[in-house]
């Protein structure tokens, strides 16, 4: 995915079908685009850097949303598993794993832990590759 | 049995507590001093000049987010049902995260000083701006209540000091600070705070495990050994799971709606700076939380729950109590002016976001239509923080005596039902309106405020009827959806031609940012 966006030119099959779709999608300013449409297809050659650096833009910026999205279901999943383990697995969260330890204590503990390597996550992914395509897009 | 409760020195005026505590209130105003010199325009007063690095700004939002509450709160809750306090331990966390993955650096990137920024940049800004500012507002007022009465309330447990006398010196000092250092000092309150309050429970926590071979668990067994194996296993606290799914909603998505929270991502340089920041804040409050559940664990053995319910039915007392049973009387001290410190650096936050939505969204975009010069910006933005605080010290002896715990998930569940959903939709979604983003937030606003009047928290705690209308007491597992479920159907019946074409502008500062800052 990141791959595609830094490769920057993917085929113009795809930036015509990213269109079409987009339009299909009912996009409000449709009707005013389908006339535009045409012209851009046919200004391409000699627009090729500008336009697929914005497509670059686009495939970047759908896959910073996607890695966003997944990981607020991670968290959100975690959270709430630990929250429906309280509510309805009372005797499981309260059985020991060891002395003073029980089930309860050690996965609210991994929740905090787990919401925290989540934020590593998402900053290491963000540091090593967002961060680049992005400058490899402005430098353009 | 419970050796503290004679002996204790909580209640009376203590003067190595006003030490600390003037001293606190020394050094903060030298930085306010230190800070007033550096604060000349908007961009300073706002956003501190985007000056500040990821590093402090991650002590300055564990500042802004570690409340007294959290700290004294979730003590008290582990001291007295054990296992159930890491419940809201959690919650408190969970929405770090979110702020991070969907919020942080778009809004560095969108907007200057508000979260209104954000939502106004493709849509007509008049109707958003003043949406937007009473989202604000009315999370900025219960949070600002909230804090004032714990404040005075823990003053007068602690210090000795009169209710009325404590909410004045709070009023003040937060007026000061703000009024002349802007978000400079206010950042710089907030980091000496977090340093001050981290320190604090890490002393507090090595002292109760010093006593348990440096082992946690050897502290768990004694608790369970003399309290019963319960209080390793969830207790009462959810008794109902529809209640607990709608609170947790509430802390998720409320934390990436708080406008205090929120503005200080303007206050460093980029993007990037932003997500460290998170990332490093995200840490420190996890660390602080993991400790607050050691410190409750410690006051439930050592202090015991009959002692510390018998200094405060709350249970609010039980670190303070521990650091008096294993500290003396000057860590008591100690501790006690780093909680006073904590509702004072949160009080400074809150209000320059309230006097942000006041001055830059309603005086400077509605009523001046974007057209205030520097000069008057920085006057109405002054005006406003000591109005709001004048309110603020209003309120708090308004609401003296009077239970107001609920205000802060209250405050929570606007933040996640009026201002996240336009925030989140404004942000990530092409065909969004101004009359979608508009009516999402009024919606969530107002049905917010209505379902919590109508909840079991106002009708049956507070009002004392047998029953309620409305079953949750937090209203945030309906206003969530309801409001983003209003956004969207009203920006798909009625689409707005320049509200989508200018996303493709927004998506690409979302990510190039503004390159003039």
């Amino acid at each position: 995915m990141l791959r595609a966006a830094l490769d920057g030119a993917p085929s113009r099959a795809v930036a015509a079908s990213a269109l079409t779709s987009a339009r299909g999608a009912g996009y409000p300013s449709a009707p005013m685009a389908k006339p535009t449409k045409p012209r851009t297809e046919h200004a391409r050659p000699g627009r090729q850097q500008g336009s697929s650096a914005e497509e670059a833009l686009e495939h970047l910026a759908r896959s910073r949303t996607r890695v966003g999205m997944l990981l607020t279901l991670a968290v959100f999943t975690v959270y709430f598993g630990f929250i429906a383990a309280v509510a309805y697995a009372r005797p499981l969260l309260g059985s020991l794993v060891a002395p003073g330890l029980s089930v309860g204590i050690l996965a609210g503990a991994l929740v905090i832990v787990a919401a925290w390597l989540l934020t590593w996550v998402y900053v290491h992914w963000a540091n090593t590759r967002y961060d680049p395509a992005l400058r490899a897009l402005r430098e353009r | 049995m419970n050796p503290a409760a004679a002996a204790t020195a909580i209640g009376q005026p203590s003067a190595i507590a006003m030490v600390f505590f003037f001293l606190f209130i020394a050094i903060t105003l030298g930085i306010t001093y230190w800070a007033a010199r550096r604060t000349s325009t908007t961009e300073q007063f706002y956003a501190a000049g985007r000056s500040i690095t990821a590093g402090q700004n991650g002590f300055a939002l564990a500042g802004d987010y570690m409340s007294a509450a959290s700290f004294l709160g979730i003590a008290g809750l582990v001291s007295t049902t054990g296992f159930d306090g890491l419940i809201y331990s959690t919650g408190w966390l969970v929405g770090w995260p979110i702020v991070l993955f969907l919020i942080a650096e778009p809004l560095r990137n969108l907007g200057r000083y508000t979260f209104s920024d954000v939502v106004a940049l493709r849509f007509r800004q008049t109707p958003v701006r003043i949406a937007a500012a009473t989202g604000t507002l009315a999370t900025v007022i219960l949070y600002l209540i909230a804090q004032m009465v714990g404040a005075g309330g823990l003053i007068k447990l602690m210090f000795g000091l009169s209710y009325e006398q404590a909410i004045v010196v709070v009023g003040c000092a937060m007026i000061a600070y703000v009024l002349f250092g802007g978000m400079i000092a206010t950042t710089w309150v907030q980091i000496v705070k977090a340093i001050l309050l981290l320190a604090g429970a890490a002393i507090l926590a090595v002292l109760v495990l010093l006593r348990f071979d440096m082992n946690p668990l050897a502290l768990f067994a004694a608790a369970a050994e003399r309290y019963g194996a319960g209080v390793l296993a969830p207790g009462k606290l959810v008794s109902s799971p529809l209640d607990a799914l709608s609170l947790g909603l509430a802390l998720m998505f409320g934390t990436a709606g708080l406008p205090h929270i929120l503005m200080r991502f303007y206050t460093v340089p980029d993007a990037r700076a932003a997500r460290l920041s998170v990332f490093y804040a995200t840490g420190l409050i996890g660390v602080f939380y993991l400790m607050t559940f050691i410190l409750g664990f410690g006051a439930m053995v050592l202090v015991g729950p009959d002692a510390i319910r018998a200094v405060d039915a709350g249970g609010n007392m039980a670190a303070p109590l521990l650091a008096e049973l294993l500290g003396g009387t000057a860590f008591l001290g100690f501790i006690a002016a780093v909680a006073f410190a904590t509702i004072l650096a949160v009080v400074a936050g809150l209000t320059l976001s309230g006097a942000a939505a006041l001055s830059h969204d309603l005086w400077v975009n509605v009523v001046r239509g974007g057209h205030a010069d520097a000069r008057e910006q920085l006057a109405v933005a002054r005006i406003a923080t000591v109005g709001l605080g004048v309110v603020a010290i209003a309120l708090g002896i308004a609401f003296k005596g009077q239970n107001v715990a609920f205000m802060v998930s209250l405050a929570f569940a606007i933040a996640a039902s009026a201002n996240f959903p336009a925030l989140v939709l404004a942000i990530f979604w092409r065909r969004c309106t101004t009359a979608g983003a508009v009516s999402s937030m009024a919606v969530g606003t107002v049905a917010t405020l209505s379902l919590i009047a109508l909840s079991p928290t106002v009708q049956v705690d507070l009002l004392g009827n047998a029953t309620a209308w409305f079953p949750l007491k937090n209203p945030a597992l309906v206003t969530i959806p309801l409001s983003f479920a209003v956004g969207i159907v009203v920006s798909l019946v009625a689409p707005e031609q320049g509200a989508a074409a200018r996303f493709a502008a927004l998506s690409r500062q979302l990510h190039f940012g503004d390159d003039q800052s």
